[in-house]
């Protein structure tokens, strides 16, 4: 007959028992999806991780760079170095295989020496340079080569703006070469454009100095590579050729795989290098890069291991505890089959089968849950754009846990298997309950040992060290605890069986009795107590974390948005803050960082609003940061200022003579000076002088109308093979300048002998130890020398204070002293004395310095663009404004740092990821646990239907029956609430604090291990609704199967 | 040929903190063919004796022999087999006899399935008056349509031992005749031998023989009508219920040998 097989049978059965099948389902469903999570989330993180710390690494650490050279360097030079695809040859031959993970190759070869002896100017070829380039005048080469005129081949070429400007060169001028193409032609050269390189720090610029404020003599012009092809290699001695290449990495389309082919690549590129290191050499930072991907994935794996199968292991405990329900309810037909003779596998098959069935359809279906669910967390946490790959650990997450499912069910299935088919439907039950107790106990040995391993281990030793291993301890503990309760919960209603047959009526006799005697109870208890401490230690955790994450982010930006800005042209950066917002929002600083990590950073602030405008908790200091910024001490400085055209010194040379010869010792009298806003000092050339006698030197000043200041004036002369040591005696006694009045005398202080000062070389000693001494005094400020030059930094004005005042950490000052030597705006060393430390600075942490912008601007007299950066810290309703204001001052806006973004920085790192995956595992194997402990319940008060039907035919009232299946469910399930949220908050005080919340722990600012209260409040609330909600809702669908005539039928 | 063959089975079982003597020392012989029924009151050890055939428990003392086998030698698994292939059983509770999931069809094949044999399920269903809800649940059937089913179930493998513990207990007359009579017609038309225990003295007649159980012991036997007292191994013998009235427990009497038997009076007073 049709219809009669075993899979219609089977099918048949998960019909009939289709809500324990759809449960059993769902649970796998979501143990498999958890295990399967894990593996794909670490992907995404991983690929987001490798693309985000490359393209966030400075230019050396996004490629890889080869230089070729000529070695030795004479002619001919070989013909790679003048052929791109040669070039191109090479990078292919390093890379290999790896070819795919890099982007289009950028070539270069480079000339030098070019344009005369001593000018360190370059011709030089770039892959694709124009797109990189903006243009002041004219436009970029088009032509490869240019019309000939006479002997000459005329190529076009584009010039820096320094190297113009100093030279004069302009679209149309033609530049003659000593070089020749390879008919015999003199090669000359066209400027078509004058250009300025529009982001210096872009990667396209690694292995170049891309500096806008480079010298004139440094900069290069740019041709197409048909010149290089051809020149006549016999080039002239003087000229030096190298190629370079570039292989940036391809970061966007990098996935987690490529992490160990990226490394490989780095070897390989560097191995090849070494083997032809006569010719090639390598660099690159991207194998720092690399390490740093490596460090911070490290903190993202183990955590997701712990996490992925703690998970797992509740799950699998889930699965146990329903599968025990559903071996209970198939009991008397298992026991039907084996009274019918089916034994062996034949037997197991059909005990089995079913559940089984269940998890193996549960393993795909997991598998795609797990993948939508980790694909919508990657997708919220790192956006959509990264992909997440199918790593082999999915399917093998995804088995095991159907492997110990498979556990979980032979287990749960066996007594119903085992059983002698006539204790079935014996009338005492002696031993069964007795072996009750020993699966506990083997949980309870295993739990024990893990904690007392972990605690031994020093995991949870010393508060505040983050460690992986600590997220185990939750889940240990709260199973621990979980198990110990269950036991006592019916002993607890036995104690009140007395109680309850005195009074009370029957619904709360027959609730407690039946607590009483369930073995069921046991394990509702247990999943819901464990699976609730786990939420509440997770939520606990994870809000503990943002706080802290907020924490930290705060300080480490100093301000909730931070723009880091080119600088303001004619202004300071304080000056221009303070103008474009006068609500006093917004603070201009300057910032010096080291790349020594822990080096101390210095904050150049504008002292009026600093203080009301930077991140600052009670904490970090013994007084507001407002309070200590405007109090600090300021010393009284007198700056040399010019507002002329003109500027004249007026000298008397006593001696002037080249010590050891009869030479000529002619020198050039220079003044440097500095313009409001401009990051280097200006040279002006006033004359030369040779001869003792009296003179008047003068000098054109680059436009300083609106105030600029004398930083030096020096002399030096032309730059020699060997340097000569000059010896005489000078003095300066009276400089003017010219304004549109007519010549003024300087207010520059020479007859005041605390005006200027004569420095040395290395040190900003007031006495030099190279041969020179002088000063400012009665008579003018005179200087007596007996040095090469070149070592003789000159005569500076007394415009900034020897030792600046500062509020510096503790951690800074010099052992047992007030004082500190910190890198200032220049670079270089500058002394503070601190009349405040502090524990904590906003953007500097432990380790840092605040100065007042004046007085470290004048202390430097340049500012070093390499060390520092420009900042505007503001809020976030002051920030849209404020970048209308700097774009509109023709400003750039290099980057934008705003709170969320650093939260959100942190929160992917790798202990910030594992937490958010814990907090939405937890959650899920909560609802899961509340759900199996709703079936369970469910399962029972059916099977005890007739039980309440006959009850009350025998005359118990409804509602009281109802009562007391309220009273069980709400007891069952209230119980299991209050252990595990008590569990829950007990781990939280134990073991918060070794909690990994960041890849390194910062040392500032102090860290809370404090939850948010409203969270975990709000999450033992919905626990507490689940509770009465779900035993409402069973109470009420168990009463309405109870009906008097069930009677009618056999008891079950 | 002997189906089944007690001699002295002894069964103790524990209760609790308690040893209970089921069976005292059954002595009894079925032959093929025959349908038996087990008599007695609830205690007597009827279930126990019926279990026993059925290779389910084992004798504590005394020999037990089903089908030519001595089971106390058998393998719990050779015993399966046994039950697999060449014993039926049929429960008291008829929603205990059925996979209530399953339909009726379903449920006949998967006792051939165990049992590894083939006949045609809709001539089964048909014999037992189930052909009509062939495809319909057996969890949805009444008791009485139960209980053919678990006939048809217990014969779907052409057993030579039906046993069936009280399969009228908790049947309706007309539903418990039915049951009968496909009992009898396993015994009849399949040469089936047939075991019931009841409880029901209307029952009993419906058998060929009737043992009546008490105390652990067989104390009496019907046939064709007849009552006949079983003296057991120790010459003891069990008055029937009628004849305690005459001669209560404790009474002491003088028996005398008669040519044909034994003359019990009371002691004069």
């Amino acid at each position: 007959m049709r219809g009669t097989g075993r899979p219609a049978t089977l099918w048949r059965g998960l019909w009939f028992r289709r809500g324990m099948s759809a449960g059993l389902l769902l649970m796998a469903m979501v143990a498999v999806a958890a295990a399967s999570i894990g593996p794909s989330y670490h992907d995404a993180a991983a690929t987001f991780a490798l693309r985000r710390t490359i393209n966030q690494a400075p230019p050396a650490g996004q490629a890889l760079h080869l230089t070729v050279l000529a070695k030795p360097a004479r002619p001919p030079v070989p013909a790679e170095l003048l052929d791109p695809s040669a070039l191109e040859q090479n990078a292919a031959s390093a890379l290999g295989r790896h070819e795919r993970l890099f982007q289009r190759h950028v070539g270069e070869i480079l000339a030098t020496g070019v344009f005369g002896k001593g000018n360190a100017s370059e011709l030089a070829w770039r892959d694709g340079v124009c797109a990189h380039l903006s243009f002041e005048a004219g436009r970029c080469f088009r032509l490869p080569t240019g019309p000939r005129v006479g002997k000459t081949r005329h190529t076009e070429v584009i010039v820096d703006r320094q190297t113009a400007a100093a030279r004069g060169w302009r679209p149309g001028t033609r530049i003659s070469t000593p070089l020749r193409d390879s008919t015999g032609a003199t090669v000359g050269l066209t400027v078509v454009g004058v250009y300025t390189i529009r982001d210096p720090g872009e990667p396209y610029w690694y292995g170049r100095d891309a500096d806008p404020t480079a010298q004139a003599e440094t900069g290069t012009l740019f041709v197409d590579d048909s010149l290089f092809q051809f020149l006549d290699p016999r080039l002239p001695e003087e000229i030096g050729v190298m190629g370079r290449i570039l292989m940036p990495v391809r970061a966007d389309g990098l996935r987690s795989a490529d992490r160990e082919q990226l490394g490989q690549a780095v070897r390989d590129v560097a191995g090849f290098a070494e083997a032809n290191k006569a010719r090639l050499s390598f660099n690159s930072g991207l194998a720092k890069s690399l390490d740093e991907i490596e460090a911070s994935l490290g903190t993202l794996q183990v955590p997701i291991l712990v996490v992925t199968l703690q998970l797992v292991v509740l799950c699998w405990l889930l699965l146990f505890f329903l599968m025990t329900d559903i071996a209970q309810a198939r009991a008397p037909d298992i026991a039907l089959i084996k009274l019918r003779g089916l034994t062996g596998v034949r037997l197991l098959a059909f005990g089995l089968a079913e559940p089984l069935l269940l998890l193996l359809a549960a393993l795909p279906l997991g598998v795609a849950l797990g993948r939508v669910t980790a694909r919508a967390m990657a997708a919220a946490l790192f956006g959509s754009t990264v992909p997440m790959g199918m790593p082999p650990t999915v399917w093998l997450a995804a088995a095991g846990t159907v492997a110990g499912g498979v556990a979980a069910v032979v287990i749960a299935s066996r007594a119903a298997l085992t059983r002698p088919v006539t204790e079935q439907w014996r009338r005492t039950e002696g031993r069964r309950a007795a072996r009750g107790w020993v699966p506990e106990a083997i949980l309870l040995t295993l739990v024990a040992g893990g904690l007392a391993q972990i605690v031994g281990s020093g995991a949870l030793a010393s508060a505040g060290r983050q460690n992986a291993v600590s997220l185990v301890v939750p889940g240990l503990l709260a199973m621990g605890t979980a198990l110990i309760a269950a036991r006592l919960l019916p002993l607890a209603c036995r104690a009140l069986f007395a109680r309850t047959r005195r009074n009370g009526g029957i619904g709360g006799f027959l609730a407690l009795r039946q607590i009483a005697r369930r073995p069921g109870g046991n394990r509702i208890t247990i999943s819901l107590a464990t699976s609730l401490a786990l939420v509440v230690f997770a939520t606990a955790s994870w809000s503990a974390t943002r706080t802290n994450h907020r924490e930290v982010a705060l300080t480490r930006l100093g301000a909730p948005v931070v723009l880091t800005v080119s600088p303001p042209p004619g202004r300071w950066i304080a000056d221009f803050v303070r103008q474009a917002d006068p609500a006093g929002r917004s603070a201009g600083v300057m910032v010096t960082r080291r790349s020594e990590p822990g080096a101390p950073v210095t904050l150049a602030v504008d002292p009026g609003r600093f203080g009301a405008v930077a991140h600052w908790r009670s904490g970090f200091g013994d007084r507001s940061l407002d309070s200590m910024v405007r109090a600090l001490p300021r010393r009284g400085v007198r700056p040399v200022v010019l507002r002329g055209d003109r500027l004249r010194l007026d000298l008397d040379v006593a001696e002037l003579s080249v010590v050891g010869s009869e030479e000529n010792a002619s020198v050039q009298v220079r003044a440097e000076v500095v313009l409001p806003g401009r990051l280097r000092p200006v040279e002006v050339a006033l004359g030369t002088i040779s001869d003792p006698g009296r003179r008047s030197l003068t000098g054109t000043l680059p436009g300083c109308s609106r105030g600029c200041e004398i930083r030096r004036v020096f002399l030096t002369e032309p730059v020699t093979v060997r340097p000569r040591t000059i010896k005489g005696t000078l003095g300066v006694r009276g400089m003017w300048e010219r304004t549109p009045s007519g010549w003024r005398p300087v207010d520059a202080g020479l007859d005041d002998p605390d005006r200027w000062r004569v420095y040395g070389v290395e040190d900003q000693d007031f006495m030099s130890t190279y041969g020179v001494e002088g000063g400012s005094g009665r008579g003018g400020l005179r200087v007596t020398f007996d040095t090469p030059l070149g070592l003789w930094q000159g005569m500076k004005p007394v415009a900034g204070p020897h030792e600046s005042t500062a509020i510096v950490t503790t951690g800074v000052l010099e052992d047992e002293t007030t004082k500190a030597r910190i890198r200032g705006l220049n670079g270089e060393r500058m002394a503070v004395t601190a009349p405040f430390t502090v524990r904590v600075l906003p953007a500097a942490a432990e380790s840092g310095v605040v100065v007042d912008e004046a007085e470290a601007r004048r202390a430097a007299g340049t500012i070093a663009e390499k060390w520092v950066e420009h900042q505007i810290w503001t809020t976030a309703d002051a920030a849209p404004g404020i970048k209308d204001k700097v774009r509109a001052a023709g400003m750039t806006v290099h980057a934008e740092r705003t709170l969320q973004q650093e939260i959100r920085d942190l929160g992917q790192q790798g202990p910030g990821l594992a937490l958010t995956l814990l907090l939405a595992a937890s959650v899920a194997a909560a609802l899961l646990a509340a759900a199996g402990a709703l079936l369970s319940l469910y399962a029972s008060g059916r099977r005890r239907t007739y039980e309440l039907a006959a009850l009350g035919v025998a005359g118990a009232r409804r509602r009281a029956l109802r009562r007391s299946l309220l009273l069980e469910q709400l007891v069952v399930l209230g119980y299991g609430t209050f252990v595990g949220v008590g569990a829950g908050l007990l781990t939280v005080w134990l073991v918060l604090p070794s909690v990994p919340q960041f890849v390194h722990r910062p040392a500032a600012p102090k860290l809370t291990y404090a939850p948010d209260p409203l969270l975990l409040t709000a999450v033992v609330a919905a626990a507490v609704a689940v509770t009465l909600s779900g035993a409402w809702l069973m109470s009420r669908a168990i009463m309405a199967r109870v009906r008097a005539d069930q009677l009618r039928e056999a008891p079950p | 040929m002997t189906v089944v063959r007690c001699d002295n089975v002894v069964h103790i079982y524990r209760a609790e903190d308690d040893d209970v003597v089921a069976l005292r020392g059954v002595d009894l012989e079925v032959g093929q063919g025959e349908s038996v029924a087990l008599l007695g009151p609830s205690g007597a050890g009827k279930t126990t004796l019926l279990w026993l055939l059925a290779g389910l428990l084992r004798p504590s003392a005394g020999g037990l022999h089903v089908l030519g086998r001595d089971v106390e030698k058998l393998s719990p698994g050779a015993l399966s087999r046994l039950r697999a292939r060449e014993i039926g059983v049929v429960l008291q509770n008829p929603a205990r006899n059925v996979l209530a999931y399953a339909t009726a069809a379903q449920n006949v094949a998967q006792a051939q399935r165990i049992g590894r044999t083939r006949r045609p399920i809709g001539e089964l269903l048909e014999r037992a008056g189930l052909g009509h809800v062939a495809r319909r649940p057996a969890g949805r059937l009444s008791g009485g349509e139960q209980q053919r089913l678990a006939v048809a179930i217990a014969m779907a493998h052409r057993p030579r031992l039906l046993l069936a513990d009280e399969p009228t207990s908790q049947l309706d007359r007309a539903s418990a005749t039915a049951v009968i009579e496909l009992l009898r017609d396993a015994a009849s038309e399949s040469g089936t031998t047939v075991v019931v225990v009841t409880h029901d003295p209307a029952v009993g007649t419906a058998f060929d023989r009737s043992l009546t159980i008490r105390d652990g012991r067989v104390g009496s036997e019907g046939k064709d009508g007849t009552e006949y007292l079983v003296v057991g191994r120790d010459g003891s013998v069990q008055l029937p219920p009628a004849l305690q009235e005459i001669l209560p427990p404790g009474t002491r009497a003088v028996a005398r040998a008669l040519p044909d038997g034994v003359e019990l009076r009371r002691e004069a007073e």
